[in-house]
């Protein structure tokens, strides 16, 4: 089982994929993304333990762009 | 007071967006897009249920094309600063407000675009569509159109202008600062790209807001700044809305907003507009017997009007009508109204009118008081 962050840029992204993976069944939350990467900067995650590939596919259907994906196993 | 300048800005607002103001001062007090605590994230959270309210409210699907602004007049000028390039043609009516006027005239004096203005016909509207298209050409890339004037009330056919325009490939945007909230609006069904309206208006929000409702094009910014996101660019990012709403949100006005569509959901736009209608309709009546009065429109002829209306005394100066009406607590605004190009149509760009703009909450007594005291400075 693991803990997956998808880091989407703004808090508007983070709130709309909030609600797409709502919408199928993954309840998530949204988190400030605590691991800034050079040329990057700040943003919001939305953090979520499930299937990952999944939720990434749900999410870049609605058009939501990711940024970066983490995933902590936290079994 | 007798309150009957609704086209300026709505009053009174209806209880629950002063409830929703006070709540958001108190309850949702921290800067959203910026913090990850809890309330920062609430904060967030509010704003985004009014974006996809605002969304559904006007037919677009991406709620992210919900842009807050300060007013309508910066949506305006992102939309106008943000498409048109060297050698651009740009359409507009005759009715327009100074806010799609004076940035396009700007342009245009440093001789970078060149514009063309339609005539609108109030009655007709083939001899409507018949002038717009006589003025497209080539270079048109941008038709900006006000949905209803805010002189006169009369509405422009959009559906039959943004289906031209679709066919032909030209930006078409849409100024229903007066319309919004008050006539049938639905951007996808009007083939509008930019939606510009003015939250405090026919929305019941405060003033200091303004929405812009986009097509997820990439417009070039007016302001740059914070967002809240990809901070280590110096770039301003090219998603949305962030790309268009830099620095900190009008958040309790963005939440009374909300409370303002809530209202207006409930009650029924068409309702609303009714009400409002017909307060225009019984003005109308009790000034057309009065030789005296000129009322500029035939509001019986319309199909549709938001509920604005401009009349003058005989030749007593419209200044002078609104400040004797003043003395007596009733409130109307004179003059040209920010719109020059309506007032020169009618025949009163020197000397102006007077305006009468009721909304849902004026009372039969207060028009009728209002009436009597017009009719008593002839």
């Amino acid at each position: 089982m693991a803990e997956i962050r998808v880091k989407v840029g703004s808090v508007t992204n983070a709130q709309k994929a909030k609600k797409v993976l709502l919408n199928n069944g993954i309840h998530a939350a949204i988190k400030r993304a605590v691991q800034i990467k050079k040329g990057d900067g700040c943003g919001y995650s939305v953090v979520f333990v499930g299937e990952r590939e999944p939720a990434l596919l749900y999410l870049k259907q609605a058009g939501i762009k990711i940024i970066s994906v983490t995933a902590n196993d936290i079994s | 007071m007798i309150y009957l300048d609704n086209s300026a800005t709505s009053y009174p607002k209806p209880p629950e967006v002063f409830e929703a103001y006070k709540k958001a001062i108190k309850y949702y007090h921290s800067n959203p897009g910026r913090g990850g605590y809890d309330n920062a994230l609430l904060t967030a959270e509010k704003i985004f249920e009014v974006r996809e309210k605002t969304a559904v409210f006007f037919g677009e699907k991406q709620c992210e094309n919900v842009c807050f602004t300060a007013n309508c007049t910066q949506a305006i000028n992102t939309v106008i600063k943000g498409i048109l390039k060297e050698g651009d043609h740009v359409v507009i009516s005759d009715l327009e407000h100074n806010a799609v006027l004076r940035p396009l005239e700007k342009l245009r004096l440093q001789s970078k675009i060149t514009y063309d203005t339609f005539t609108s016909d109030f009655y007709d509207e083939k001899k409507t569509i018949e002038s717009f298209l006589g003025c497209l050409n080539d270079h048109t890339k941008l038709v900006f159109c006000t949905h209803a004037s805010n002189v006169l009330g009369v509405s422009l056919p959009l559906q039959k202008i943004g289906k031209i325009c679709k066919e032909r490939r030209i930006i078409f945007a849409v100024d229903a600062a007066q319309s919004g909230g008050i006539l049938l609006m639905d951007k996808q069904a009007f083939h509008i790209d930019y939606l510009c309206l003015a939250a405090h208006k026919g929305l019941f929000a405060p003033m200091g807001l303004g929405v812009l409702i986009g097509n997820g094009s990439k417009l070039e910014t007016l302001v740059e700044g914070g967002t809240g996101s990809q901070s280590a660019n110096a770039v301003q990012p090219d998603f949305m809305p962030d790309r268009l709403e830099s620095g900190t949100a009008n958040v309790s006005g963005i939440i009374a907003l909300g409370a303002g569509i809530d209202f207006i959901d409930r009650t029924g736009r068409e309702n609303i507009h009714k009400s409002e209608k017909d307060i225009i309709l019984h003005i109308y009546d009790s000034f057309c017997h009065c030789s005296e009065i000129n009322c500029y429109v035939n509001y019986e002829q319309l199909a549709q009007f938001s509920p604005v209306l401009s009349f003058n005394i005989a030749d007593v100066p419209g200044e002078i009508v609104a400040q004797k009406l003043a003395q007596q607590g009733i409130c109307v605004r004179a003059g040209l109204h920010c719109a020059p190009l309506a007032h020169r149509k009618i025949g009163t760009d020197a000397c102006g009118t007077v305006r009468i703009s009721p909304s849902f909450f004026t009372t039969e007594k207060e028009i009728n008081c209002a009436i009597s005291c017009i009719k008593k400075l002839i």
